[in-house]
């Protein structure tokens, strides 16, 4: 038997990965290392520095630079985030009555490649008709100026523009009046009181989950926000480590699963099948599938939000995401025997 | 030079707790250290879900969970052995659990023969619902323990036996009707702790509340965190945003006086059947007395 494989892995903190960071489900023939950080500098420091083998990172990024053609980072269909950005748009009450207000108005986003953004503008765009050439985009931090965009929307067509907010953060223009809405996965102290209190920033819907539901049945979509990615230097010491680490957190996941459906109350959310069941109209038996064939809906609609976003070219599809994975699904027998 | 080992030589000044429980997602954050007990160093024994049946002495450990039955019963008998912390780490509705041959409503059941299961806590709550809501009186009702000749049985965290069909169909609605009518959310274990090690620590009780109640809020913030998915259900947050609306506030709260409409009619239900003699004067008395959850994450 040969020596395990030794990596490092950073990922956040995830009821349905946790049994892997705890070690009571291994990985097969590996040596993990677990790290845990702040999702931005994680995701971060293993794009720029590699300072992990294995790490979450940000999907947009992800699928953006492998339909740029560049193979340096192999992902795994694990998609440990995913959630509905119909909470992650604010307006002004004062200007943003009804959704379709928002044509012709001034958004601030902290980066035009920020996964809740693009998923966010294929909501407006699929339920509203507000396209990108549609609004003006101000780009920028939340509380300071001139954040840097992480990836380049090197296709952006010639109407849509972007401008640098570099005076001050979307926050303060926000408030200021010089933006109608702001669209942050995580909003800022201010915003989120303002919320809670009914105040002059709302949340662009007034009943988001209500929007969601909606979305879901339209679209067949759960949006995807990180992926599990490797190295490719990882992969070429062992092609079969996509199987296996795939293998490892998918029984992550379906062990969570076992016990949310327990009896017992393990995981203590009343009512919790009703919900599931209504999910399941939807997205079938599985309301969080791993895999690329499961996720095809939404797969696709996010290649097409890529596309329509001027973030890639050319077309790309679900399988053409993850080939490492495919090949290794495809050849287990042989990577094993290798 | 010495080799400084601040964290163990820490460790050895702390009361060392031996806490069996079940994989509780809102127990888990103490469980994998990310939260602390403080004064307390604690061993953590993971045992199987209850649903799996009954597992091993409450004896054994220095902290555990029992049914909220069995725990009433022997301490108003007289047995102090263990004493109950106001942490219920299970709860639940179980009017699903109520299979029927023929009936179509709960109150075809009075004077029905019932198969049912006198030592499980659940089947307390759901007989108490019956009598209370339908009518279907205690005493009216042939009990019998199987399921052979009954009308009707009562079988939580079983599926039903061949022959019989939920009553109560979907059980979510006739359960929140039973919430709104009552203000009963079922309790169905509670936290115990080994009385000698309370008399020898005063503080102990407070302060595994404390802790528990943390790491349950902490749950729930991740179950209705929308910056990213801690629990993997799509549009969870919804869900629970929901449910916070249903019980006005916090959604299955420790404590003895948020849970006072609860317990009580656990007790009355109790007596009810005959599984207890008397009710305690108060439901307080049941427990070990507590300090009062305040957050103090904004302040020192």
């Amino acid at each position: 038997m040969s020596a395990p494989l030794r990596f490092t892995f950073a990922i956040s903190s995830y009821d349905h990965v946790r049994a892997l960071v705890d070690g009571r489900i291994p990985i097969e023939g590996a040596e993990p290392l677990f790290v845990q950080m702040p999702i931005p500098e994680m995701f971060r420091r293993f794009v720029a520095r590699r300072d992990w083998d294995v790490s979450e990172m940000s999907f947009v990024q992800y699928g953006t630079v492998r339909a740029s053609g560049d193979d340096r980072i192999v992902g795994l269909p694990v998609f440990p985030s995913r959630v509905y950005r119909q909470t992650a748009i604010f307006v002004r009450s004062d200007r943003i009555r009804e959704p379709e207000d928002l044509r012709g108005s001034r958004i601030g986003i902290v980066a035009w490649s920020n996964s809740a953004a693009v998923w966010a503008r294929g909501l407006l765009s699929d339920m509203h008709g507000i396209r990108p050439a549609d609004v003006t985009w101000y780009q920028g931090g939340v509380e300071k100026p001139g954040r840097p965009e992480v990836v380049p929307a090197k296709h952006l067509s010639d109407d849509v523009r972007v401008i640098p907010a570099t005076d001050r953060g979307i926050e303060e223009m926000l408030w200021a009046g010089d933006l109608e809405a702001i669209i942050v996965p995580s909003p800022p102290a201010s915003v989120e009181s303002s919320v809670r209190a009914g105040g002059l920033v709302r949340l662009l819907y007034d009943d988001p989950w209500e929007e969601e539901r909606r979305y879901r049945e339209q679209t067949g979509c759960v949006p995807i926000m990180h992926v599990v990615a490797l190295d490719r230097a990882l992969y070429e010491r062992d092609n079969d480590i996509v199987r296996r680490l795939y293998e490892a957190l998918d029984r992550a996941r379906r062990e969570y699963f076992e016990q949310v459906a327990d009896p017992a109350g393990l995981v203590p959310i009343p009512w919790v099948d009703e919900h599931l069941d209504s999910l399941r109209e939807v997205t079938g038996d599985d309301p969080w599938p791993y895999g690329v064939e499961p996720n095809r809906p939404t797969l696709e609609t996010y290649l097409r939000y890529l596309r329509e976003q001027g973030l890639i070219a050319r077309a790309f599809e679900p399988d053409d995401l993850f080939p490492e994975w495919l090949a290794a699904q495809r050849a287990p027998e042989q990577a094993v025997a290798r | 030079m010495s080799v400084v080992d601040i964290r163990s030589s820490r460790r050895r000044n702390r009361v060392p707790v031996t806490i069996a429980l079940p994989p509780y997602a809102h127990v888990y954050e103490l469980v994998s250290g990310d939260l602390d007990l403080p004064g307390i160093e604690p061993t953590f024994v993971e045992l199987p879900s209850p649903s799996l049946g009954r597992s091993g002495d409450a004896g054994d450990y220095d902290v555990t969970d029992v049914p909220l039955l069995d725990y009433v019963t022997r301490r108003l008998a007289g047995d102090r052995t263990l004493t109950a912390v106001p942490v219920f780490t299970s709860r639940g509705f179980a009017h699903g659990s109520v299979g029927v041959r023929a009936a179509s409503t709960p109150e075809e059941l009075r004077g029905a023969r019932i198969g049912t299961d006198w030592s499980d806590t659940a089947s307390v709550y759901v007989r108490g619902m019956l009598a209370e809501l339908h009518g279907v009186d205690s005493a009216g009702v042939q009990w019998s323990e199987g399921a052979d000749d009954a009308d009707a049985v009562i079988a939580p965290l079983a599926s039903l036996p061949d022959g019989f069909a939920r009553l109560l169909d979907p059980p979510g609605e006739s359960e929140r009707d039973f919430y709104c009518r009552t203000g009963v959310f079922p309790i169905l274990r509670v936290l115990v702790v080994r009385s000698e090690l309370l008399d020898e620590h005063r503080w102990l009780a407070s302060n595994l509340y404390r802790a528990f109640e943390v790491a349950r809020r902490r749950f729930y913030a991740r179950a209705g965190d929308i910056r990213a998915s801690r629990v993997p259900i799509p549009s969870l947050a919804a869900h629970v945003d929901r449910l916070r609306d249903f019980f006005g506030g916090d959604i299955a709260p420790y404590g003895v006086e948020p849970n006072r409409v609860t317990l009580e009619a656990f007790v009355r239900y109790a007596v009810e059947q005959r599984l207890v003699e008397a009710p305690p004067a108060d439901v307080a008395e049941l427990f070990a007395p507590v300090e009062p959850f305040v957050d103090y994450t904004d302040g020192v």
